[in-house]
């Protein structure tokens, strides 16, 4: 008997899974533990194995269409065995992403826009005439995949005698190429149109198909976005509308911070280990969050958890995106140890190998955008966070020492609290400790 | 009424009369014990009693007169002349049935003697036979004669005016015969109708309106030739009450809560059209009481043989549902 | 070509059938004296002396007459003045007329030809203006008619009166003053009934249609003609028994289909060619059927109100270009 390939839910708050690469075809022989499929989450892209030695008979969700977790993508079983149509298990399988949180459900809920298929909603059952589905069915396509031209987008026989008169393109590829407007069969590959040939025609980085497409089409019309992009704007929306929040500046001398990393990081660096100010930050806030419970903290319910370690949160740029992977129980940790693991997980996240335990749990999280040179920002809280700081530039500033004007290394730092515990003083008592470490780093000794 | 004076009557006539009444009797009692045993499907409506009937009309007619029947139409097919192996075999829902399993006993039909057909609908056979009528006398112009058996129930259908008004218009050579049997399935006549005699409607179409002893088959004999008579001369329709009564229920298997049964078995006793023929049969020297019991004794025979060869036929070949609506099937 | 109108198409019809078979005779209100209320049995009546007769104002005579005309021997050919009228006689239709053949095991035969003038011909009103034709293909025994032009007007009415079996003719009482191309005598092609025509042939989209409802089926094929669209007209001519094959083997070649009928569209006929469609050739459709009819409503008087229950030619134009 078939046995159904499920669409995984890694981690508590994945509700939904793209399908990145299937690593076979249908009809390819399968053995358990080989790598079955890659899988894009809202915030990374893991491997999945195959839970069965077999065929994989179906391939039911196509490279870059998404589904609910725990929904059936294929089936693997015996060579030759039926196995149900698509049509049959999507019912089913839909039905427990009906009953997923609001927030988790929101993207799926986006508004069918008219007429391309990239609009559908994930998972949602394809508008079709029963034409078109005969003639996809004869040619061996993917219903999902054509773009529909019909009333409400419903996908008529022309679309589909339209759809891919080139070369073999695999399906991710001829969705990218739809939605930028490539003609697959100007492609000059050899073999099958890959979703990298596509991008290079697009003359496009991997990372943003979506700015590439509205860069080169003229029409303005709304293109969907990576699972990535729709978490960040599920989160953002919602701390926004949580947290009444108070953004405190504060300017910091870094003379001392530098002279720090100045005297440690070539001893670190044949250790093998990249000193850089993030990591002091790091080690600073943390030592001061142990002084500040209410801050290293979590609200929900009217109820305020305290957490008994501090796992620092460092935002990092991925692609187009944000991800904000953090170090565990940082405060007990060596500066070298945190320099290490921090670049370990930066360079995981931006390769998309980052774990699941990696970017959950975070109790306190840092922004910086010194490198752009900002002077001043107010950072979002990541949810269920209290507070976020935010590092801004560092610049040689004209300041008073001692009755004289000196020029020091000035910085900015920027502290954004959640108004429902941290109060006014309480913040900034919070942010002035942070600059008096900063300033004395010989205090994180104590 | 004429006198039936023996000198009218000859005993080929006499034995006509009473055979055709005894088959239609052991048909009938034969089909009840039958339908009571639950070997004949869906239901079928008795005429004992009123066979004098069926019986005096039919022998009045030539064969190729036409006669529409009723619901309870057994006893005008055989008095029609109908094979009633074939009829047996159609009640039974058989191949050989004169429909070939398709009407059953409230559909009967023999075309090759006139009878075209006992109707589910009552009062649906006037327009039929006063149309048959007219094609006769005005488009094939022949003498053929069309009758229409009807109940006293049926007599309050709207068809019944249409079909008596043109009849009379145009003279057609239809004869209307009201078999008046009391009943309207389970109402009493007179709870739904203010005319004493449905006969009295005719004058109110110009048509003759004649009441007879539906029970003695020598007058209704003479009232049904007087009125063929007329017809075949052109002057029109006739209108006959012959005065009746249902013995048995609506249908076989009729609980009859409306009436009493002593009273019916009583009017039965009393005027069971059989033994008022071999009364008068014997009283005219038409035939002895033992010629008598001779054919009811071959009428008993021949409603076992028909039985018999129903019971001996095929139902019809279930792939062959589709024959007969229309006619390339 | 000669042109005729449709209403002279039914009187040579009628005439010529009636010189080949002396048992064809024709009966119903007003068509000796009157030539039939709409002139379709002008002279008739003084060809045919004692053949066309004037009945009493007696639907169920007529209809359960002629039945037990056609059980004689004759070849009757009745008529319903009006098709609105033909709820009076409705038990000799379909419980005589339509069974007898049946029930009776094929011994009757029922050659008669029932004749409705029907549709909406300008302040009929709700008794005057019915197009009742699809009550009659629900009913097995009968057959159905409804000609469109003079040519088929004539051919279909002879082949309803040659036939053996009962046949409805409706004839559509607007079409009777309309001309059209009828072939002089010999040179016709019989017709043969349960047999539709493509009257027009297309690729894009099938509309099928009968009676009156062929002009707004030509109009609109028309109209899309200026925009490119190239619809096959198909004219059903026979609502029972229905050319299937036909209709079936043209929505396989275009995908598309539109029916459209004078008729209340609700249960009407076109509802029957749809369910036909989906159950048949679903997979080949590649929109949505559309259906024209009368709203669920009963004819209006007022001119202003009449309009209302009508389908034009825009609306399925405007419909079908909806499809692509």
């Amino acid at each position: 008997m078939a046995t159904e390939v499920l669409m995984p839910k890694l981690g508590l708050t994945m509700t939904e899974g793209t399908i990145e690469e299937w690593k076979f075809k249908e009809g390819d022989t399968v053995k358990k533990g080989d790598i079955l499929f890659s899988v894009a989450t809202d915030k990374l892209t893991n491997d999945v194995e195959a839970e069965e030695d077999g065929v994989l008979l179906k391939i039911l969700l196509p490279e870059g269409e998404t589904a609910p977790c725990k929904s059936v993508i294929g089936w693997i079983g015996a060579a030759g065995e039926a196995v149900p149509d698509a049509a049959g298990d999507a019912a089913p399988a839909a039905a427990p992403a009906a009953a997923a949180p609001a927030a988790a459900a929101a993207p799926a809920a986006a508004p069918a826009a008219p007429t391309a298929h990239a609009d559908r909603p994930a998972g949602a059952y394809v508008l079709a005439t029963p034409y078109a589905k005969k003639l996809a069915k004869e040619k061996g396509y993917d219903l999902s995949l054509i773009p529909g031209t019909g009333p409400n987008g419903t996908v008529v026989a022309k679309d589909v005698e339209s759809f891919v008169a080139g070369p073999k393109t695999s399906p991710m590829a001829a969705k990218l190429a739809a939605e930028l407007g490539v003609d697959v069969s100007k492609l000059d590959v050899n073999g099958r149109v890959m979703k990298a040939d596509v991008l290079a025609a697009a003359g496009v980085g991997a990372a943003a198909p979506a700015e590439a497409a509205a860069a080169e089409s003229n029409d303005e019309k709304p293109v969907k976005v990576n699972p990535l992009r729709r978490s960040i704007a599920a989160n953002m929306t919602n701390s926004w509308h949580t947290s009444p929040r108070v953004t405190y500046t504060r300017p910091v001398d870094v003379t001392a911070m530098k002279e720090l990393r100045a005297k440690l990081k070539d001893g670190l660096k044949e250790q093998g280990i990249k000193l850089t100010y993030n990591h002091i930050l790091m080690k600073v806030v943390a030592k001061a969050l142990t002084e500040f419970p209410d801050v290293n903290a979590s609200f929900a319910d009217n109820m305020l958890t305290r957490h008994k370690h501090v796992n620092m949160g460092l935002a990092v740029a991925k692609g187009d995106g944000l991800i904000v992977p953090n170090v565990k129980n940082c405060e007990e940790k060596s500066l070298a140890q945190i320099a290490k693991e921090t670049e370990g997980l930066i360079e995981a996240t931006r390769s998309g190998k980052v774990q699941m335990e990696d970017i959950t749990g975070a109790t306190f999280t840092i922004s910086s955008l010194g490198p752009y040179g900002i002077t001043n920002f107010s950072p979002i809280i990541n949810q269920p966070e209290l507070a976020i700081l935010g590092v801004c530039d560092m610049v040689d500033t004209p300041v008073v020492r001692n009755g004289e004007i000196v020029i020091r290394p000035m910085m900015n730092l920027c502290l954004t609290a959640d108004h429902r515990v941290i109060d006014g003083v309480m913040g900034s008592k919070f942010l002035k400790r942070i600059c008096e470490l900063l300033e004395n780093p010989y205090m994180l000794l104590v | 009424m004429a006198a039936t004076k023996a000198a009218k009557y000859t005993k080929e006539l006499a034995e006509h009369f009473y055979e055709t009444m005894c088959t239609i009797r052991k048909f009938e009692e034969s089909v009840k014990h039958d339908f009571l045993n639950g070997e004949i499907p869906g239901f079928v409506h008795l005429y004992i009693g009123e066979e004098a009937i069926a019986t005096g009309v039919c022998s009045a007619l030539r064969k190729d007169d036409m006669i529409e029947s009723t619901h309870r139409g057994h006893g005008h097919c055989v008095a029609k002349g109908a094979d009633v192996n074939r009829m047996m075999a159609e009640i039974f829902g058989k191949k050989t049935g004169l429909c070939q399993g398709r009407g059953g006993s409230m559909h009967i039909a023999d075309f090759s003697v006139g009878m075209l057909g006992a109707n589910g609908v009552v009062g649906g056979g006037y327009n039929l036979a006063t149309g048959a009528a007219l094609a006769n006398k005005m488009i094939l112009k022949n003498d053929r004669v069309s009758v229409v058996f009807f109940g006293d129930g049926a007599s309050n259908r709207g068809t019944f005016h249409e079909a008596m008004n043109v009849a009379s218009a145009w003279k057609l050579p239809v004869i209307f015969v009201n078999e008046m049997n009391c009943w309207a399935s389970t109402t009493p006549y007179r709870t739904t109708c203010n005319v004493e005699n449905i006969s009295d409607r005719a004058a109110g179409y110009h048509v003759p309106g004649v009441i007879v002893d539906g029970q003695d088959v020598f007058a209704v004999y003479e009232a049904a030739k007087e009125a063929v008579a007329r017809a075949r001369a052109g002057e029109g329709p006739t209108f006959i009450e012959a005065k009746t009564y249902r013995i048995e229920g609506h249908f076989v298997g009729d609980p009859e809560l409306y009436r009493d049964h002593a009273e019916t078995q009583k009017i039965y006793h009393d005027t069971d059209p059989l033994k008022m023929f071999r009364a008068k049969a014997a009283k005219l020297k038409l035939m002895t009481a033992e010629e008598c019991d001779a054919i009811d004794a071959k009428c008993e025979q021949k409603i076992k043989d028909a039985k018999e060869y129903a019971m001996q036929s095929e139902y019809p070949d279930a792939s062959e549902y589709m024959k007969y609506v229309y006619v390339d099937d | 070509m000669r042109k005729i109108t449709f209403a002279q198409a039914t009187q040579e019809a009628m005439a010529e059938e009636m010189e080949k078979d002396p048992t064809v005779f024709a009966m119903g209100e007003d068509l000796a004296r009157q030539g039939g209320i709409f002139g379709q049995f002008k002279g008739l009546p003084q060809q045919f002396p004692g053949r066309i007769i004037d009945t009493p104002i007696s639907e169920t005579f007529i209809i359960g007459g002629g039945v037990g005309a056609a059980l004689a021997g004759t070849r009757p050919v009745v008529d319903m003045h009006f098709a609105d009228f033909i709820g009076v006689p409705m038990d000799e239709i379909f419980n005589q007329m339509a069974k007898v053949r049946y029930m009776f095991g094929g011994q009757a035969k029922v050659p008669l030809c029932l004749r409705a003038p029907d549709g909406s011909a300008g302040g009929g009103a709700a008794q005057h203006s019915q197009c009742v034709e699809g009550w009659f293909p629900h009913i097995p025994g009968i057959k159905v008619v409804a000609p469109s032009n003079p040519y088929d007007a004539k051919m279909v009415l002879k082949a309803a009166i040659e036939s053996d079996d009962p046949v409805l003719y409706f004839e559509n009482k607007i079409l009777y003053k309309e001309k059209g191309e009828v072939p002089e005598l010999g040179e016709e092609e019989p017709y043969t009934l349960g047999k539709a025509r493509v009257e027009r042939e297309g690729k894009d989209v099938t509309i099928v249609s009968y009676s009156i409802g062929m002009k707004n089926a030509r109009g609109a094929a028309d109209l899309l003609a200026k925009d490119g669209i190239e619809a096959e007209v198909i004219d059903l001519i026979t609502l029972s028994p229905w050319d299937k094959e036909t209709v079936l083997n043209s929505v396989k070649k275009t995908h598309r289909l539109c029916i459209v009928h004078e008729a209340v569209k609700q249960s009407g006929f076109g509802a029957e060619i749809a369910a036909t469609v989906a159950e048949e050739a679903m997979e080949y459709l590649d929109a949505p059927i559309l259906r024209y009819g009368a709203p669920f409503c009963p004819i209006p008087f007022a001119p202003t109100l009449e309009k209302m229950v009508k389908v034009f030619p825009e609306d399925l134009e405007k419909g079908i270009k909806g499809m692509f």
